[in-house]
Formats: structure tokens, sequence, C-alpha cells
């Protein structure tokens, strides 16, 4: 009997059931069944805008968009003086963060678009902040793209997400035109037409999400990039007289544009988020060098990613614009320094910081993307190369005064390289002097005389000769055509 | 009841006192828990029991009377008649009232101990009811056997032949058994029948030892294996005191590969078996632990393995053939080793006790330059980054002046600044420049009163101890085999340390007669300090690594005695000399220190449902949790402040627990019938892991003392804090048929059908059957006139499908990854995007294996051979495929392509003395080649990562980088080879005489990265391992060698160190001796320089050898004979001198040839040594003492 009921007991063990073969992450939701409610939509949205972090960190856009142009100079690089040079050896230089991470954007917008086509809207609110999110993945879509262009040129375009890798490969690459007039253009467009104006109640708590008005704002960076002032200033007409995309204005102090405090301010178009307090501070400070330090004769610690260069002070400096310069970069004294008193960017830093404690901590400064004054010098410019030259100072005198310089007079010839150094001066170091010098047409003859003019201790040599054309583009990372040959490299690398 | 012991040592005595004390030991260490000690013996004065039995038989009078009392009888029912009827009524009565009526006693003798009572025959206790056995003990060639154990059978009684073979019992009855039993001999049995004189023969046993050997979910004999399996036994192990389990196996078994990839104490092997077969799933072999899988394999850095105490590992099998390994279905891809622990042996109690003591030392000390010789170094390392400056003063003219190696400082500094490509240094020029530092050897440099030897400043002597008791025995029904030990190792750092308590408990029991229960228990505490960054492959921080590069001519101590921070700050005069290395000094305050309890338990029940039917169920679970506390003190300064300033401290602490259950039930059919022997079994087994980890960071402590987190102040980061949950299962069904037909014919088959969480549901079943087949050649007639040269053939071969499944969880499940954003003034909120492409199809690597053999005996056993050749095709390979970023990912895993192994293995044990001076070698040897066969699903045919390149057509991970020529002889050579890098194709920036060449693989003209090309194999060609044994009177001596032939070892990271100095840091004696002179151009090393070499591709400048030969195992050890431990009244005794790592002979200059980052998935890893802990050798003395 005993045996019996001990081979009985010893049965139950037999009876294994597949169930217990069913596992699925207890620390992780899946997508199949998050996605219910608005409120889970908008932290898939979210997920989208979080990648900004990636995209303007501290060492991909925000470094070697600046280190390409004739602002900074790379220390790191013992080739500092052709900051092209870098590139030349495309297997161990090539750049892939920001291809990288624009693609990973376009990845998590086409998902989200994917899931949000799921959802029907129980009312008109809700259909409303439907067509806003759809309008916001849009758009950061073809910010990703419009990066992508400006630093590789053609690109794969994908606006879809791919079921398995084979589907991936063998794209090849969509020429620039296309990628504007396919993917930025209308997806652009479409946010200008579903997002909310800035200030409106819904983005109340949220407003980092993009507005109808960054929508216009890169409408007429992506027209001017192409060199298209007529759609350009229609964009910017709506952004700044129809106020289509809400009220925007200049802030009165141009450092409180910046200010950790005021962020999201009227002044502001774009940010990427960041705050140490959630634990997702930014690096950027810590990595942007001292600039004028050896001007000063005074050697600085080479750490930093971008260093400004002497070129560019020069400029502040022989255009008379100290005034300007303490206003918009200096930022007074610094502890570590030898001797103390060192210059230091305005720009996302706090003043008189601690080197140490924000080296260690990162700071709470958002990235600044994009800003009204840009829009207002934009608008300048195509008011200029429309005729209208009045209007076009009144522009830029608006941004001048703002910075402590007087306001050009009324009789003031206008040209495209007075328009340049405007905006050198007023965005410096904001990502903007290398496309402008690109879609103006100056880069190859600006950036290859700054390579060879000697400023204070710089000492380029005189003899380098220009920029190839093929330089003003990054090479494709070889890593990447590795895995799909039909991905042909950026010619000259 | 019944008692069979059989025990050789146990000297004639007493038999009722010898039988009493078994009993008590036995119960007192089974039942101390019901049975307190409190009891005595008045418990039997003061009982009083009341019965009223009628015509019932003596035992179930005796059964009520266990039932209605405490008392419980022992006795022997074949000599004590218990079916007798009878009829008894008390009332009240003492127990030995009761008994007395019951039993005769001249018949039976009755002794009550507390609430045991034994019932024994009177005539046993009576000399003279017994008569007198004796006689002699001979082989079958008529020479006596000494030592051979004579046993009554039935009893523990029982005496030892002495050196003429003779032996006498007195007591012995004339129906009495007599048991003779001899090492490797047939044991007898024979029936007295009133003789009084017993002659015996003894035959050897027909194939070396008839040892069982563990098999999956089974166990076989020696000489019926049908498939390719290694053993070791714990007869060999004796001789192998071991500080790691790893140790055991190491270079005893022909295709098995044991790599220390971290010697620290308490750090992890990496074993391959028959080579590398996986991209990225598992490498790592199946551990069985007494028939209960291991939920994990080796970890490369600390080893799960080191839980289980050595000692009481009693035999260690490898399944190195899919046909034997393929009952463990999904989880024997790369071999299973089966572990078997020490069990109870019934008879009487053995303690045994071991200790042993050891130094360990480093194999190696790295021999680097000293004092005067770093100076010359220095010194031509500055000349040669002038004259790489410039060598032709701007003029793009191969044949203008050089700058001159004997230019004063002042006109070095001039000509630099004429230089047009400065690249940069602009700091240089300035006033209070350290420029001329750089350039001339004129700082306080030359004048240092130090000749520091940096490995002397970290290095000491370790220490092991380690101590061990156990104690088993049992009687026929209840077995038991306990053990504590302690060991210690401080390491050969000044933090590095591990020590281990453990218990074992495994206990058998014979409930009833069908029915017998097993339990194990082994709890464990592992504590480990590890030397912070040993492992890591940065130079910098790397403590071994900087000892190295640290300049001798640096003091490590400050003027007032604390360690120098090396302050590199500007005005140092060292900060533009000297590469960042730490003072290790400083490295050795940080903390890292871990703590893993592991409590292994397992229950099993054997049910017997007939004589040839057996139904066995396993329960077991494995609880384990890892802790980890790391501390970083703020007084190492920290890069990239200058150096000047505090770093800022930081602790973290870390924990995981693990919760590993499963069930196994397996039902066995055996069965024999005239020549044919049948075994069949079916089983299954459900396995489930549960994980819970946590992790948190913080910074900025107040101090430096208390280290604990809560006094930290700030988490800087979301992911500074974490806890994550995780599980797994696996499911499978097995059977398997084993026959054979006279021993001569075997023919196995089995197949197993597997399950795993880790696969969807579209894949997640597997099938995976073997087949074996073996010929004992040696026993056909035909045979028969060769089997005086080769007494014992048999012709072996096989074939089986494993699956390998060795990857993370849920990779075929789309999940989100939880962050937050910050989309306003609402500050952080919650984000969720995809985390990555799932891959639903994903599904099992396979791994098809043919295999042949052959197993010979040589000479009447004297000479064993086996040979075995294998084929292992390895599909499916499960790799994490890089995906293009325009899918948002950087990679999923996929399954794709196919590779091979295949190769040769060979073993030879040979007895070359067996008399009184015993001597006997074994020697192995095997090789395995790989071959990737495809790699299809990928868009190209290869894979690079890191140093190391998979492609189509090759071995797996062969060695990739820059082919070094030596340095460029002259200019005529620099002249008429092709031009280092595209950049520099002007003659202005060409290479110079000195600077290291390398071959221009595509022939375009142009050295760059396109030109780097497979090095070599990491693999090797072949290893090999040699061990001899000699016995005489007690002494024995083992020697084992163990070789490691071919195959390259990466050591990229110290480039610096060894071949291409660069002027910042310290360099081998070997690279000082032969590095490029301009009075040396035929070196064999390019000339060091202060900068940087324009161009070069490195990857391929410190590729080595892996070749080495090892003295890895040296004991010489004494065991006492019987005549003086019977009279110290001990059972054994033997002491032992053991050295570890004797010697070794190699070409890699570094610390430790082995293969460093070595992890489970292996692509990209293997050959890879980043200059991890020294080899240590041990030096030890041991006791062990069996009482």
């Amino acid at each position: 009997m005993k045996k019996i009921i001990f081979v009985l007991i010893m049965s139950v063990c037999l009876f294994g059931c597949e169930k217990i073969l069913t596992r699925f992450p207890e620390d992780q939701l899946t997508s199949d069944n998050f996605y219910t409610s608005l409120a889970d939509y908008n932290k898939g949205l979210t997920g989208c805008y979080k990648t900004l972090q990636a995209i303007y960190n501290d060492n991909d856009i925000t470094a070697y968009g600046e280190d390409m142009s004739d602002d900074t100079r790379e220390p790191g690089f013992a080739a500092w003086s052709d900051p092209f040079k870098m590139f030349l050896k495309t297997n161990s230089n090539s750049i892939s963060g920001i291809w990288s991470n624009d693609y990973r954007m376009i990845y998590n917008c086409n998902a989200f678009l994917d899931v949000l086509t799921k959802y029907s809207p129980k009312n008109a609110v809700e259909t409303a902040e439907v067509k806003a999110m759809e309008g916001e993945a849009h758009f950061l879509r073809a910010l990703a793209y419009f990066n992508l262009v400006r630093f590789y040129g053609d690109v794969p375009m994908v606006t879809k997400t791919f079921a398995t890798p084979s589907d991936s490969y063998g794209l090849g690459r969509t020429l620039v035109a296309k990628i504007y007039s396919d993917v930025i253009i209308p997806d652009i467009n479409l946010a200008v037409a579903q997002c909310y104006q800035k200030g409106a109640a819904p983005l109340k708590g949220q407003e980092a999400r993009a507005t109808s008005g960054a929508a216009l704002y890169f409408l007429s960076k992506a027209y001017l990039q192409q060199g298209d002032y007529t759609n350009a200033q229609t964009a910017l007409k709506k952004l700044i007289e129809d106020k289509q995309g809400g009220t925007f204005s200049l802030m009165t102090t141009y450092a409180d544009v910046f200010d950790v405090n005021k962020k999201y301010n009227a002044e502001s178009i774009l940010e990427a988020g960041f705050s140490i307090a959630s634990g997702q501070p930014s690096n950027f400070y810590a990595h942007i060098g001292v600039d004028i330090a050896t001007v000063m004769n005074v050697r600085n610690i080479v750490t930093n990613t971008i260093m400004g260069s002497c070129n560019l002070l020069s400029d502040f400096t022989a255009s008379g614009e100290k005034d300007r310069f303490v206003a918009t970069v200096d930022s007074g004294k610094v502890s570590y320094a030898v001797p103390p008193l060192q210059p230091f960017r305005q720009k996302f830093a706090p003043k008189y910081a601690d080197y140490v404690k924000y080296l260690n901590t990162k700071t709470d400064y958002n990235y600044m993307i994009a800003r009204y004054a840009d829009a207002l010098l934009m608008y300048a410019e195509c008011l200029w190369k429309a005729g209208n030259n009045a209007g076009a100072l009144q522009y830029i005198n608006q941004v001048r005064t703002r910075a402590k310089m007087p306001a050009l007079s009324a009789n003031t010839t206008i040209d495209i390289d007075l328009i340049l150094h405007e905006r050198r001066m007023e965005l410096t170091f904001e990502g903007q002097r290398y496309f402008d010098l690109v879609r103006t047409g100056r880069a190859i003859a600006v950036i290859s005389k700054f390579l060879r003019t000697k400023v204070g201790t710089d000492s380029p040599p005189a003899n380098n000769p220009d920029i190839a054309p093929e330089q003003l583009l990054l090479p494709i990372p070889v890593s990447e055509i590795q895995k799909d040959p039909t991905l042909v490299q950026n010619p000259g690398y | 009841m019944k008692k069979i012991t059989k025990d050789r040592k146990v000297p004639s005595g007493n038999f009722r006192k010898k039988c009493f004390f078994i009993m008590r030991l036995t119960l007192f260490f089974l039942i101390t828990s019901t049975l307190s000690l409190l009891a005595s013996g008045s418990y039997s004065q003061n009982t009083r029991v009341s019965l009223n039995l009628k015509s019932v038989s003596v035992k179930d009078a005796l059964k009520a009377i266990e039932n209605s009392s405490e008392f419980f009888f022992i006795y022997n029912n074949e000599l004590i008649d218990v079916n007798r009827k009878v009829d008894i009524t008390v009332k009240d009565q003492k127990i030995s009232d009761i008994l007395s009526k019951i039993f005769d006693a001249k018949d039976v003798e009755i002794t009550v101990v507390d609430r045991k009572i034994i019932l024994a025959p009177t005539s046993m206790g009576e000399q003279q009811q017994g008569k007198k056995v004796s006689g002699k003990v001979t082989d079958s060639k008529g020479s006596s056997l000494p030592g051979v154990s004579v046993i009554l059978k039935g009893t523990t009684t029982g005496v030892m032949t002495d050196n003429n073979g003779s032996y006498s019992l007195s007591n012995v009855f004339e129906n009495a058994i007599l048991q003779f039993s001899f090492v490797g001999m047939e044991s007898q049995e024979i029936l007295v029948s009133g003789k009084a004189i017993l002659n015996v023969t003894l035959t050897e046993e027909t194939v070396g030892l008839a040892e069982v050997m563990v098999v999956g979910y089974g166990t076989i004999k020696k000489r019926d294996v049908s498939t390719s399996i290694s053993s070791v036994s714990s007869e060999e192990l004796k001789n192998r005191p071991l500080t790691n389990f790893a140790m055991g196996i190491s270079g005893l078994m022909p295709g098995v590969v044991v790599q220390n990839t971290n010697s620290a104490p308490g750090g992890g092997q990496t074993i391959t078996i028959r080579g590398v077969s996986s991209l990225n799933a598992s490498n790592s072999p199946l551990y069985v632990v007494d028939g209960f899988a291991m939920p994990d394999g080796f970890n490369y850095l600390e080893s799960p393995i080191n839980s289980i105490s050595p000692s009481d590992i009693e035999s260690i099998e490898v399944l190195k053939d899919a046909s034997s390994s393929a009952i463990y279905g999904t989880r024997a891809a790369n071999g299973v080793i089966l572990i078997t622990t020490k069990k109870g042996k019934s008879g009487k109690p053995k303690i045994n006790f071991s200790y042993s003591t050891g130094v360990q030392s480093s194999l190696d000390k790295v021999k680097m330059l000293s004092g005067k010789d770093f100076l010359q170094y220095m010194g031509e390392s500055r000349d040669n980054a002038y004259i790489l400056q410039d060598p032709n003063n701007g003029n793009d003219n191969p044949n203008a002046a050089l700058w001159s190696r004997t230019d004063p400082t002042n006109v070095r500094i001039a000509n630099w600044d004429k230089s047009p490509t400065s690249d940069g240094f602009h700091q240089m020029y300035l006033a209070n420049s350290l420029f001329n530092r750089w350039i001339s050897l004129t700082d306080t440099l030359s004048h240092s009163p130090y000749n520091t030897d940096w490995q002397n400043v970290l290095l000491r002597h370790g220490k092991i101890r380690d101590y061990q008791i156990s104690l088993n025995g049992g009687t026929e029904n209840v077995k038991y085999y306990m053990s504590g030990g302690y060991y210690k190792n401080d390491g050969l750092d000044q933090v590095s340390g591990y020590e281990r308590f453990s218990l074992r408990t495994n206990l058998e029991a014979n409930v009833t007669k069908w029915l017998k229960v097993g339990l194990t228990l082994n709890p464990t505490l592992e504590n480990t300090s590890v030397l912070a960054n040993s492992t890591s492959s940065n130079s910098t921080t790397n403590p071994f690594l900087a000892t190295l590069g640290l300049p001798p001519t640096l003091s490590p101590y400050l003027s007032n005695g604390t360690p120098d921070p090396f302050d590199v700050s500007i005005n140092s005069p060292w900060g533009w000399n000297f590469y960042g290395n730490e003072n290790p000094l400083l490295s050795i305050k940080r903390q890292d220190k871990r703590k893993t309890i592991k409590v292994f338990s397992a229950l099993n029940a054997e049910v017997k449902f007939m004589k040839d039917l057996i139904w066995k169920t396993d329960l077991q679970s494995q609880y384990q949790r890892w802790d980890r506390s790391y501390f970083s003190p703020s007084i190492i300064p920290q890069a990239g402040l200058g150096y000047t300033s505090p770093s800022q401290s930081a602790g973290t602490a870390q924990g995981n627990d693990r919760l590993y259950t499963s069930l196994t039930s397996v039902l066995t059919y055996m069965k024999t019938f005239k020549s044919h022997s049948l075994t069949a079994m079916v089983g299954m087994s459900v396995e489930s892991t549960a994980y819970s980890s946590f992790g948190i960071t913080k910074y900025d402590f107040p101090t430096d003392v208390l280290t604990t987190l809560n006094q930290a102040i700030t988490i800087k980061s979301q992911t500074d804090v974490t806890t994550n949950k995780s599980s797994e299962s696996m499911m499978g069904t097995f059977g398997r048929l084993m026959y054979n037909y006279s021993s001569k014919y075997y023919l196995t088959a089995s197949v197993r059908r597997d399950a795993s969480s880790k696969f969807g549901s579209n894949n997640r079943w597997g099938v995976f059957p073997s087949l074996s087949a073996a010929w004992r050649i040696s026993d056909e007639k035909f045979f028969k006139p060769l089997r005086f040269i080769a007494n014992d053939v048999k012709l072996r071969g096989g074939w089986g499908i494993v699956g390998n499944a060795g990857i993370s969880n849920y990779l075929f499940s789309p999940s989100l990854s939880a962050s937050t954003y910050l989309m306003g003034a609402n500050g952080a909120t919650a984000s969720f995007v995809n985390s990555g492409m799932p891959n639903a199809n994903l599904s099992w690597e396979t791994s098809k294996e043919s295999g042949i053999g052959a197993d010979f005996q040589f000479l009447n056993n004297r000479i064993g051979f086996t040979i075995d050749y294998y084929y292992r095709l390895t599909d499916n390979m499960l790799y994490n495929l890089p995906l293009l970023s325009i899918t948002g990912f950087s990679g999923t895993m996929t399954n794709i392509g196919s590779m091979r192994n295949r190769g040769f293995e060979y073993q030879l044990n040979t007895r070359n003395l067996t008399g009184e001076f015993k001597w006997s070698t074994n020697f192995n040897l095997s090789y395995n080649r790989s071959l990737v066969l495809s790699l299809s699903g990928l868009p190209t045919d290869n894979i690079i990562a890191g140093n190391n390149r998979t492609a189509v057509g090759k071995p797996l991970d062969v060695m990739y980088g820059g082919l070094f020529l030596g340095p460029y002889k002259n200019w005529e050579d620099v002249k008429t080879s092709p031009i280092m890098g595209s950049t520099t194709a002007t003659w202005k920036t060409r290479s110079n005489p000195g600077d290291p060449k390398f071959a221009d693989i595509n022939g375009d003209g142009i050295i760059d990265a396109s030109d780097q090309t497979v090095l070599g194999r990491t693999d090797p060609d072949y290893i090999f391992g040699i061990g001899n044994t000699f016995e005489y009177k007690g002494f024995d001596l083992t020697i084992h060698f163990n070789g490691w032939v071919g195959g390259l070892i990466n050591a990229q990271n110290m480039t610096g160190l060894f071949t291409l100095g660069n002027g910042t840091q310290n360099v081998s004696q070997d690279y000082f001796d032969n590095y490029w002179r301009p009075d040396n151009t035929n070196a064999k090393y390019a000339m060091p320089s202060r900068k940087s070499f324009a161009g070069n591709i490195a990857s391929g400048m410190a590729v080595f050898s892996a070749t080495r030969y090892t003295i890895d195992n040296f004991v010489f050890g004494y065991t006492f004979g019987n005549k003086l431990l019977n009279k110290a009244h001990l059972g054994s005794l033997r002491m032992y001198l053991n050295i570890q790592n004797l010697y070794q002979w190699k070409v890699y200059p570094g610390y430790n040839v082995e293969n460093t980052t070595s992890s489970a998935s292996a692509t990209s890893s293997q050959g890879s040594n980043t200059g991890s802990y020294p080899t240590p050798r041990t030096v030890s003395f041991g006791i062990n003492l069996g009482l």
C-alpha cells in the first residue's frame, strides 16, 4: 500500500506542463500590450523625444558641427590645424554617433506612428492630441533626416520599421533632394498643420514638445539649406509676423536665453532637456573648452572636445564687439584656471563655475536646438535677398541691440558677409555656423583660409591647400558599409 | 536486518563491541536530533510494558514492543529465529523480563543499550563454538598476495593477509562465507563448509579496474563504455592536491582545454571541450554534480564550481562526444562534465582530516628595465622623437640631410620650431614649457636617486591554508558522508584573497526493501577580495600593468611617507613625460569585496518495483546569492583633472540572487539474460531558474573611512539605482536503450526532446537523438592469436545531435525599455521605446557530431591506449547579428551559418614497473581544427570584432591585424617599401629607419588599416600532458607536465611595454636589448619614440606565440604503513609536498600566457591577453590523516 501511495506521489511529479515554458520579461513591458490609453501613447512619444539627448550630446552633432567650422577646433587631435584631416582615415575615424542616433530617432518615430494608428480618439480633445502626437513624431523624424542630409548627403530613406534584418539590406542611398521632397518637407508640413501652438494649454508642463512654431522654423531652415529663399520667407513670415506657431519673442537679457532657471522661455523654439536631479545631466559644459586661453598665454587642460578658435575671437575683437563677447560668451572667472581669470563660455555654463563640481555632476542646462533670434536673422536674410533692406535691418537690429550692440544705421549695405558675421556673433557655438557657410557657398573659402591664417599662437601651415569639396560631408560610418555594401561611401574617403 | 561491511583494514577484535561502536556512532550522527544524548540506561530500568499476544511470531511480538514503547530492536533475522510463534501476556513488566519470556538465554544474548535492544545468537559470543580458519591467498601465477581483505560475510569481522599472503580467522561457523577482495582482482566468496584450511587464488580483473563510470542519468562499467568519455578517478585526484576544480582535469584529458582566465584567488577558468564552436552562445560545458545539473557553466572571472570543495570530489567524468552528451539535450553542446562527490560507505566510520598549507609566488617576474638602462631608453626615445619629427628638414627630398641625433638641445628646439608640421604642440614654444624635456633628457629624471622595482611594490607572497574534515560510514541501510572545510588563499598582491567555508552531507538510506532515499546538503560561503581593475584591459588603471609601466626612477612614496599620487599637473616635470599610470599603492586602496552564498540541496527517492525496474526521482534546489561592495576613495587622483584634485569618491553595492529548482524522474529497466544485457531508461526533467538583482552607485562620501552607501551624498544618474528580475525554464523528456551481447557487441541509442523558455513558441522544442556502437574485437575467436599482445581491443563509433541555448532570456519577445525624459516644467516623465528587434524565430544552435575511437589494452593491461577522432558540425549558430543603424538597433540575436570542429585525441597509460618499485605513465595529446563553413544570413562573409576575424573558409576567431615585419632597416629600406598611411604620402612625412614596418597586404603601395590580415590561429596546434607516478614502499612521486603548442596570443594593450616603446613608460629588457638603433639596424623591434609613428597599425605588434610548457604538478608523498598505524591506532596517514606550476617555459613576455578575457561568448575574445593576474607558483605541504 505504502508503495502504491509513494508511487502515486512521485507520479505527480511527472505532470509537467508546457505553461512553465512561457516566460516573458518581468522587469520590462512588451510593446504588444502596453499602449491602451492616451497617457501610454504620451510615454511612447516621450521615448521619441528622449533620443534628442543622444543626438545633441556633448560629442556628436554639437561637437562635430562646431569642429568642422572655423569657430572651434578639436584640442584632442594632434592634427587640429586641419579639422578635416581627422576624417581621412575612414576606418578609424568615421563619426557614427550622428548617424546611428538620428536613425534611432527615425526608428522610434516610425515605431510610434505604427502603434498610434491603432488608437481611436474618443472625443475632440483626444483627436487634437492624437493629431499633435502624429505631427510631433513626423517633426522629429524630419529633424533627424535634416541632420543626416546636412552631415552625410544622400542617406538611406526609411519611413517604416523593418520586420526582419534582411529587409534592411540593399536600400542604398537616396538623393538629398528626394529626402527633402519625400520626407523632410511633407513631415514638417504635417507638423505645421497638426502640432499645438507655443503656449497652448495641452502643452502646459510639456513645453519640450515640438510646436507648429518649431515646425515653421525648421521648414524655413530646410528651404534655406536648399537655397529656396522664397519658401523660407513664406514660412518665416507665418512664424514671425503671423504668429501661426504661437507667440515668440527675444529675451531682454541675452544670458537669460540659456539660464538654467528659465527653460522653455519666450525665445526658445526647441530644446533637448537635461537635469541632474533626474539622473540625466548634460555633459556639454564639461566638454566645451577654454577659448582664448591661448591668446593670454595660459595653458589650458586639454580635455575638451571642442575649443574656441583664436579666429573666432579675432572676429569679436576686430569688429569691435568686445561688449557682445562679454554679453554672449564670457562668463568670467574660473577658479581652477591658472591664473584664475579665464574667459569661459556663457552659453550652457554656470557663472563662476566650480569646475570640479560640474565635471563630477555635469549640469542642468538644456541644449538649445533652435531659438527665435536665429529665426529673426534668417528672416532678415530672406528679406535682404528679396530686396527689402530696411526690413532686414529691422530684424538684425532687434538681435544686435539685445546683445548690447549699437543698431546698424538705416543706410548700412547688407551683404552675405554681414549676415554671416551677425549670425556668427549671435549664434556662437550653437551649431549653426558650419551649415550657414555651406548653404551660402562660403564654406570652402572661409574654412580653407582659416586653416592657413595664423592668429594668436595658432600656427597652421601657411601653404595648406584648399579643402576639397567632398570634405564638406562626413564619411558614412565604415561599419555600416561593411554590413551593407550597397551603401557607397562619400567621395574622397 | 543484515549487516555487510567490507573493510580491509578492520583489525580482528571483539565482534560485539565493534558492532555496538558502529551502531552508536551511526545513530549518533543520524538521529541526534530525535534521540538526544540525555537518554541514559535508566529508560530500560524504568519503562514498563504491557502486552497481550496470542500465537504471534516473534517478529510481530518485537514489533508490538516497539510500538508500545520507545525501544527498538536490532537483530539479524538469519541468525535469530523470529518466525517462531509465541504467546505473551504481561502487564507492566520490565523489558528484560518480557524478553526473557520470549527468548531462551541459551540461544539469544540480549543487550540493552538505552532504547536499543540488540539480539545476538549466544553462540557468537562464545569462542569455542566457532572454528579457526586459515589459509593463503595467491594470484593466478601462484605468488602470494599480501594485503587481501578477508571478511566474514554478514559481519565486519575480517583480517588482512600478511606479507606471505596468509590469514587466520578464529571463531568461524561451519556455514559461514568468507569474502576475499583485493584491488585489481575479482572478489571471491567461499563457503567455509567446516574446512579449517582455505587456500584461495584470486584472478585479475579482466580490464583494469572494474570501475563504474557515471554517464548521463546512470552508471556503466568502464569496460562497457561505447562513447568518448574521459575520467579522473579519486585515486588520480589523490595525487593532485587541488586548489580548484579545474586543476583536477587540467592536462589529464585529451580534448579538454583548461585556461586560467583569472588566476586571482577564487578566480575563474575557461574550459573548452573539443574546441570552441559557438559565436555568441555559451561555449561552456554543462556541469552535473551527482546527477544534478548546475545552472551555470564557468564564469571567466569567478568560478561557480569553486563552491565544491575539491577534496569532496570522488571522480570527474567528461562526456566529450555528442553520442554520450545528447541525453542532456540543449545544454550539452559543449560537452558535459560530471562530478561525483564522495558518498558514505557502510562499515566502520572513517574520519579523515586533511590539512595543507603553502606559499604562493608569481611564477614569473617580468624583466623590466632598471635605473641606468631606463634612462638610456628614455634618452633614445626622445632622440628618436626628434628625428621622427622632420627628418628631411621639411624638404620633400628623400636624400636631404637629416637632423642629427647629436644635435644639442638648443639646436633641437630651434629645428623643431622651424618645422612646418609642428602638430600643434604650440604650448611648447611658450616660456616655461616642458618642451625641452620632451625632446631631450635634461630634467631631474637623470638625477633620480630611486631605482624602484614596482613589481615588488605590489606583489607579495601568497598564502594558502586548507582544512578539511570528513566523516563517512554507515550501515547497510544508512550511509553517510559529511565534511566541513575551510580554505583560505591570500593572493599575490596586497588585496586579493579568497576564503571558503563549505559543508557537505551526502546521506543515503534504504527505507524499505523497495525504497531508497538520498539527501545532499551543500552550503558554502565564499568571500573574495578583488584587487580592483586587476582584470581590466585598461593599462592606466590595471595595477599589474602599472607595475610594469611605471618608471623605476620614481619613488612610490612622497617625502612624508604617503603614496605618491604622481601629480602630473602642469608644473610637474613628469606631466609631459610619463604615461598616467596609477601608483599601485593607491590602486590597492580601492575596495572590491564579493560574497557568495550557495546552498545546494537535493533529495532523491528510488523505488524498486521489481528486481530490474527502478524509478528514481530527484528534486533539487540551488540558491545562490552574490553580493559585491565596491568603494573607490577620493584620495586616488582623478585623471582629466590634471591629477591635482582628489577624485570623486564612489561606492557601489550590487547583489543578485538566483534560485534554481529542478525535478528529474527516471525509470530504468535492467535485464540480463544469458549473454544479453539490456538497460532501458526513460525520464523527464523540468528546470526553472529565477533571478533578481539590484545595484546602487552613490558618490561623494564625506570621508574615505566610512564606505557604506548611507554616507554618500550624490546619485548621478537614473541608472545608478536598479533592480531587475528575470526567469527561465527548461523541460525535457528522454529515453535511452543500451544493449550488449556478452560484452562484445554494444549498441546504445538515446533521444531527448527539449524545450527552453528562451525561444518563442514557434521554435521551442528540439529533438536530440544519438547512437553509438562498440565492438570488442578482442573477444572474437579470430583475434585469439593476437591476444597475448593486445588482451582487450574495443572499437567504438557514435553519432549524435546536441543543442545550445546559452543565450540571454526573452530575445524572442518585443519589449519596451523604460526611461524618463524631461518633457517640460513637469520634470521627468516616463518614456518607453522598443528595446530591440525581437526574433520570434530564434532557435537552437545544433551540433551534429560523429566520432570513432578505439580502446586497446596491451600486454595484460600494462599498456592502455585510446584513440578518438571526431567531426562536429555546428549549424544555426547563435550570433548577435550587427544591424544597420537604419533599423534603429545595433544588433539582434539570430541563427546564422555553420562551422565544424574536428580533431584527434590520443591517450596512453602504461604501467612501466609493477614490482615493489612502481612506475606508471600517462600521456595524452589532442588537437582540434575549426573551420567556418558558412555565414549565410550575414551580408558579408566575415565578422571582424576587435582583433579577431571570423571568415568563411577560415578557422573560427583568427587573429587579425597588421603584419609586423620588423623595423625599417635603413633609408634604402624605407625608399623601397610601401608608404605607411595615406596621409603620409610625401617624403617629408615618410617613415624613418627604425619605424615599424608592416606588410602591404593589398599591394596598393600604402599601408593602412585595409592591410590588416589574418595573423594566425588563436587555438593551439595541439595540447598534451605527460604524467609520471613512481611508488616505492610508501613513497610516491608524481610529476605532471603540460604543453600547449602553437596558437597566438595578443597583448595589444601591452604594446608599449614589450614591442614598441613610447618613451612614457618602462619597457622590458628584451625590448631594450633588441630594438633598432643606428648601430643595430638588423633589429627585432622598432625603435622607441616619444612621438607616435605616423599612421601605424599597431594592432598586430604585440602578437606572441602562446606556446608554453609547464611542469604544473609535482607531488612527493609518503604514506605510512599499517604496522605503524596500528600501533598509533590510526587508519591512514599520508604526508606530501606539492608544487603547482613548478616551472613554465613560454615565449610570451607578460605575467600570464593564458587567454585572459575569454567569456562564454567567445567571438572576438579568443587569444586575447590583457595582462591580468600573474600565474602563481604554489608550494605546499599537506597531511591526510584517517582515523
